[in-house]
């Protein structure tokens, strides 16, 4: 599958390529999902990996320890917040788990509000993860594939 | 054997029972805005940047930036309100 992109035209070098879905683009992206700076690590830049993940996991669990499992990450709840905190991959997944124990208190309000928001913009900001990845990916591999042919 | 276990279960295990209760978070709030800024500034800046050298510098410029954005859109609001 190849997808165009709409730049291919302009002048600067570094827009002008072909993402092509390869093995390895899809692997670092499935990474990046499910941890956060893993598809950095996977290509080789394992200094920004760690910014990443340590960003990333800082800001959800932040957010998970002051809102609770029960009511942060919850998709009857919390819908729309929902489909921003599942691009957090296994935390998301984790933590809404840990929400159907029993034991598990709900949240409201405000305070609610802050977990949420927590949550939901360290999975925003790692679809902005997963895109670099997938963008530093593509150029890799297009670099690969010039210096065979 | 399994008293060390159920014992070595329950260690573990501990930590995640501060997930279990949300936090009473009642004053303060608008102080957290800080942090969520600064990450937002890290993660951004660093799919940008070449060097992680730079990271530091180009972060802290984006966070007083996107602070004193919001500062200024916040003043704007509130003096509109109050000429009202």
């Amino acid at each position: 599958m190849m997808l165009e992109d709409p730049t291919l035209n302009t002048p600067n070098p570094r827009r002008s390529v072909r993402i092509q879905l390869s093995g390895k683009v899809i692997s670092s992206a499935v990474l990046a999902w499910l941890i956060p700076g893993a598809g950095h690590w996977y290509i080789g830049q394992r200094g920004k990996a760690i910014v990443f993940f340590c960003a990333i996991s800082l800001c959800f669990w932040t957010g998970a320890i002051i809102g609770g499992a029960y009511s942060t990450v919850n998709f009857h709840e919390n819908t729309a917040w929902f489909f921003a905190q599942i691009f957090d991959g296994a935390s998301a997944i984790f933590l809404s788990l840990i929400g159907r124990l029993p034991g598990a208190m709900p949240a409201y309000g405000k305070v609610l509000d802050l977990a949420t928001i927590y949550t939901g913009v360290a999975g925003l900001l790692n679809v902005l993860v997963i895109l670099d990845v997938l963008d530093k990916t593509a150029l890799i591999e297009t670099g690969n594939n010039q210096a065979g042919s | 054997m399994g008293y060390y276990c159920f014992n070595l279960l329950t260690t573990l295990a501990a930590p995640a029972t501060i997930l279990l209760k949300p936090l009473s978070f009642n004053s303060h709030r608008l102080w957290m805005l800080l942090p969520i800024v600064l990450i937002v500034a890290v993660v951004y800046k660093a799919t940008k940047i070449d060097h992680l050298r730079q990271l530091p510098i180009a972060s802290l410029l984006l966070w007083v930036t996107i602070l004193g954005g919001m500062f200024a859109v916040c003043l704007g609001l509130l003096l509109a309100l109050l000429l009202q």
